[in-house]
């Protein structure tokens, strides 16, 4: 008997649903899962369009439909494997209720209208308000899930073309820590090593990043790694026992938030203390410097260091740091006080703890691979911790070199190739370059073909105080495209507020799914995603990947970049556009591509990431790529002779920073006694809109709850499966008890996840941030807990 | 420290309830062919992970003990080098849960 593979399954569905009746059984299959998909007919490649790590795909079509995808062995990535997310992209295009139709807010309900009349409506208000306020009163917050060309496109509109600076992206709450580090520390931005460090090194070390379940495929390789070789070792820094700490682990350190910054730094005391430092590299690449203290938490609108002189964004001071050199001998001084035994006592991991931790790091006889995710970069003193942790491999010399590599991870798939890489910041410009230098101001001038003048100097709003202004009235239209601010800005119940004040605001929204976002829109444009439009993102270690439309959108749905030229054609700015017969995507790029030539940026061009599976790492000259930057031999740009060379410093020396601990900006007390920590689970993707409409991962993690210890909930008289409501100074969510399950949190913390728009734990974080980044710490507040 | 080797203990305890529940609790015959009156669940599409039909969370770190060679009638992996990160890919299911959203309909969301 053939059966097709569909009548099978139903076949083998209604067959268990009888025969399954014993105690112990669970509910039949339901009609839903069993739908089975047909055979692809034919792969394409393209990225995965969830996290960072950037693995590879091949995605399988049949009939204009996507129906199957699996891991490309040809992609060094991930070699053919893919995480659960991964494997469920092919369900991501097809939920229920994907937005068709651009709708308009018409009171209290949306009505559908046609395109003219949306791209319509949406050039008069941006022309209303830029003809009425100026400039900066319009704003667009897009997302490092946009791709190169989306990105690019719209960082010219606003920067060439409308003459606003008012340009941000989520990355602004993800990885600007990470990218003020990299140029305090080095004078460019991102890793200098790559994922082949993983399977060099021999010793990990993990600072609160959760990376088995959010970088899923590159903890797989450390994990790979530690069963081929037993002399492996990791290190495991969390501040509470989740799936990065489990097996196979060989150290585990529980600290209490935000105290890295002293266990950091008694690290450093303890590798100077006992020799464990790289003299000649030190005396050849390094110095050291200290900056400004006591910098403050940004929870004031219009933040400035020392205190705002007038509440308005006209004379509002972006913070900028006061380095002054030090001599080695005054950082061994300032590193005096930080002891393991001090550190102890703020962090509560053992003295001895530290020390061996410390040792492993110094020992000569192996090599470092550092990881860190948002434990470093949401937090208050951001900049500072990625400084401290680059202290430690400096100090060692273990840097740049195969093996030897402290590795930011990277949350979202292009938060590195669009919005760090092009720019797509209230301060930056593509190719690494910043609006307020004259020099840059003048090149990208150049590229673009527009007066200098055009292109202000000023920077425009990052993104806490876009949404400040927002609710203060100073910005009246808004374009939010590929994010959901609404659920995911930190004390984002102002800012849902203030979105809904009425007057002259007006919000337009591109997506795909109704999100939070989409029901505080004025607008709803209903957009491409992932393979329905062609695209391209850049990864954590640099590598550039390209993908193809390979499927239509449904209903009227429009990619991102066809609504970024048809606002400018709107606004009579159509030119910056034009590239006569040349495709579209290419021309962008190509053009793109001259920011970063010759200057350590360079991509190769449009038809080699068109071709290769699996991109490229750049800087890629005279057609190849680059595995270790600043390493003679691996990077072109440094030359015969020179060995090691930071060369984003002018000096060619990276900076050993001396930053002190300082308290977080909220801590818990009598009235709110425990730390919140939020953050992800495995399953979903950030506010879930797309992972919750895909049913298997759906029923494998239905909803946030609140993971408390043990002892907090006996204390409480609370078990798991109750309800309970979490309050801050700001808001309350009701979530149900978790106590233990896949994270273990220590007494007096709680963690909770933030996917689940009916337990929107924003309401209850602060908008506290890193002065120097802008980064907001969603890691840590401090709330009380009672039984609802 | 002393978090953790309790979580082992409670693992191994856990593991070692199954097993007896698994093989106590069933036909010999069903063991020997888990194809019929197996819970295993269809899969999304040909390639993708099975699903998990049994509890994840308490069996975590045990899976190559019942599936590295199929005791109590577990179907063996295909890839018993995977240790200590199988449920990246393969995740459990509460086969209760509706999908999302429950009302299918743009009205679910209504403007603020
Ligand atoms: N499944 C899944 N994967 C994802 C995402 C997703 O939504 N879902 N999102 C992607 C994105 S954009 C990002 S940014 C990453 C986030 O990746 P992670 O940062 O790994 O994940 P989170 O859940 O945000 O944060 C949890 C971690 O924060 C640490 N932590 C909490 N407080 C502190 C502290 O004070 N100091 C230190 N050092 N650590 C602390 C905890 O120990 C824990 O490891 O994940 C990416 N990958
Ligand atoms: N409490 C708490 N809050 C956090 C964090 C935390 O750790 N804790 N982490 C922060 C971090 S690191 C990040 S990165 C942010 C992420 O926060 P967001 O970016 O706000 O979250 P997403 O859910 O990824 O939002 C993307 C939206 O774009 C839609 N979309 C998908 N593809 C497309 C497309 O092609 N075009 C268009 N127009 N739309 C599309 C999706 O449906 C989704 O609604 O959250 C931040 N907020
Ligand atoms: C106590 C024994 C036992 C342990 C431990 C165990 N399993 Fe299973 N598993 C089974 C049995 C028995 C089945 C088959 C159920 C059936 O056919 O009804 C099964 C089925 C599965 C399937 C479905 C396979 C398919 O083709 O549909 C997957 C996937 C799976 N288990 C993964 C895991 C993972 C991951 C772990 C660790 C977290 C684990 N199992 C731990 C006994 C076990
Ligand atoms: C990187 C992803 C990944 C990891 C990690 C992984 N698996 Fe799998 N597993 C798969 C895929 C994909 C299949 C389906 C293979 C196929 O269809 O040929 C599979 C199949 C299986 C099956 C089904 C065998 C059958 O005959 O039905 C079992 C059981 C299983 N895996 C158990 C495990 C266990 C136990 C672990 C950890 C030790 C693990 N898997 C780790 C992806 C993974
Ligand atoms: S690890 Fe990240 S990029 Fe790779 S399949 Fe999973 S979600 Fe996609
Ligand atoms: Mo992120």
């Amino acid at each position: 008997m053939t059966l097709s593979r569909r009548e099978l399954l139903k076949t083998l569905a209604g067959a268990s649903a009888v025969i399954l009746a014993s105690p112990d059984a669970l509910l039949p299959i339901p009609e839903d899962l069993a739908e089975a998909a047909e055979t692809a007919e034919e792969w394409k490649k393209s990225p995965c369009r969830f996290c960072g790590v950037g693995c590879g795909v091949l995605v399988g079509l049949r009939e204009g439909k996507v129906v199957a995808v699996k891991g490309d062995p040809e992609v060094p990535v991930n070699r053919g494997l893919l995480c659960i997310k991964g494997y469920s992209l092919p369900k991501i295009l097809y939920g229920s209720d994907r937005y068709k139709a651009p709708l308009l807010r018409q009171g209290n309900k949306f009505v559908e209208i046609s395109w003219s009349q949306a791209m319509d409506v949406m050039a008069s208000k941006f022309k209303e308000a830029i003809q009425k306020d100026g400039p900066e009163s319009v704003a667009v917050y897009f997302s490092g899930q946009t791709t190169v060309f989306e990105g690019y496109a719209v960082n010219k509109l606003m920067k060439a073309g409308i003459g606003s600076n008012n340009v941000e992206g989520n990355p602004r709450l993800c990885m600007s820590s990470a990218v003020a580090g990299f140029y305090s520390t080095f004078g460019m931005d991102e890793p200098m090593g790559c994922y082949d460090d993983f399977e060099l090194t021999d010793t990990f070390f993990v600072w609160g990043s959760n990376f088995a379940e959010m970088h899923p495929i590159l903890y797989s390789r450390m994990v790979e790694r530690k069963h081929q070789d037993s002399n492996v070792k990791i290190v495991s820094l969390q501040t509470f026992l989740n799936r990065s700490s489990d097996e196979p682990a060989d150290i585990v350190a529980i600290f209490k938030p935000h105290t890295d910054l002293a266990i950091a730094n008694a690290m450093a005391h303890v590798i100077v203390k006992e020799g464990f430092i790289n003299d000649t590299f030190i005396q050849q690449h390094v110095t050291f410097k200290k900056g400004l203290t006591g910098i403050g938490y940004g929870v004031e609108d219009n933040f400035e260091y020392g205190g705002a002189s007038e509440t308005s964004w006209k004379t509002y001071k972006p913070f900028v740091d006061k380095a002054q050199p030090i001599s080695f001998e005054e950082y061994k001084k300032f590193l005096e006080p930080y002891t393991p035994e001090y550190a102890e006592k703020l962090s509560g991991v053992s003295a001895d703890t530290i020390r061996q931790i410390a040792r492993l790091l110094g020992d000569s006889r192996r090599k470092a691979v550092s990881c860190w995710t948002m434990g470093f970069n949401q937090h208050v003193r951001g900049t500072w911790i990625n400084n401290l942790v680059y202290n430690l491999h400096l100090l060692t010399g273990k840097i740049a070199e195969p093996g030897n590599s402290p590795l930011s991870l990277t949350g979202q798939p292009s938060a590195c190739g669009t919005t760090r890489e092009v720019g797509v910041l209230s301060h930056t410009l593509p190719g690494g370059m910043f609006v307020a230098n004259p020099e840059h101001r003048k090149k990208a001038a150049h590229i673009w073909n527009v007066p200098v003048e055009k292109i202000s100097p000023r920077p425009g709003y990052h993104a806490i105080e876009m949404f400040r202004a927002l609710d203060r009235g100073d910005v009246k239209v808004i374009w939010i495209n590929t994010t959901n601010p609404f659920q995911t800005l930190p004390h984002a119940g102002r800012y849902r507020k203030g979105a809904r004040k009425g007057g002259e605001r007006f919000i337009v929204v591109s997506e795909v799914y109704p999100s939070e976002t989409a029901r505080h829109a004025d607008l709803i444009l209903p957009s491409a995603m992932w393979v329905e439009k062609e695209g391209m993102f850049g990864n954590t270690e640099r590598r550039t990947q390209h993908w193809f439309k390979m499927v239509d959108p449904p209903g009227q749905a429009k990619d991102d970049l066809w609504q970024i030229v048809e606002l400018a054609k709107r606004l009579e700015l159509g030119h910056l556009f034009n590239y006569g017969e040349a495709p579209l995507h290419k021309a962008l790029f190509e053009e793109y591509r001259k920011f970063g030539q010759g200057s350590g940026k360079d991509l190769a061009p449009y038809d080699v990431y068109a071709k290769v599976r699996g991109g490229l790492r750049w800087p890629v000259v005279e057609g190849r790529e680059t595995r270790w930057r600043y390493r003679e031999g691996f990077d072109p740009y440094v030359k015969k002779g020179e060995g090691v060379r930071f060369y984003g410093q002018p000096d060619g020396r990276a900076v050993i920073w001396a930053r002190p601990y300082e308290p977080p900006a909220e801590q818990p007390d009598a009235k709110y006694p425990l730390w919140l920590t939020t953050g992800r689970v495995l399953e979903h993707w950030h506010t879930g809109t797309i992972t919750r409409r895909v049913l298997e991962l759906h029923r494998a993690a239905p909803f946030a709850p609140v993971w408390i210890s043990a002892e907090n909930a006996a204390a409480l008289g609370i078990k798991t499966g109750d309800s309970v409501r979490v309050q801050s100074r700001r808001g309350e969510i009701i979530a149900k008890a978790q106590v233990n399950g896949r994270n273990t949190v220590p007494k007096g913390v709680v963690f909770v996840p933030f996917f689940d728009e009916n337990v929107l734990i924003n309401l209850v974080t602060l908008d506290a941030y890193d002065p120097i980044s802008k980064q907001p710490d969603f890691k840590k507040c401090a709330v009380r807990i009672e039984k609802a | 420290m002393m978090v953790k080797t309790l979580k082992t203990v409670v693992f191994f305890g856990a593991v070692l309830f199954c097993v007896l529940v698994a093989l106590g609790g069933r036909a010999l015959s069903e063991q020997a062919t888990p194809q019929q009156g197996s819970k295993r669940l269809p899969r999304a599409y040909e390639g993708a992970p099975p699903l998990i039909p049994h509890d994840a969370e308490a069996r975590k770190g045990m899976c190559l003990v019942c599936h590295e060679f199929g005791i109590a009638g577990a179907p063996i992996t295909p890839h018993p080098t995977r240790n200590d990160f199988c449920l990246q890919c393969h995740v459990g299911q509460d086969l209760s849960v509706k999908a999302f959203p429950a009302v299918p309909s743009q009205e679910e969301k209504r403007p603020e």
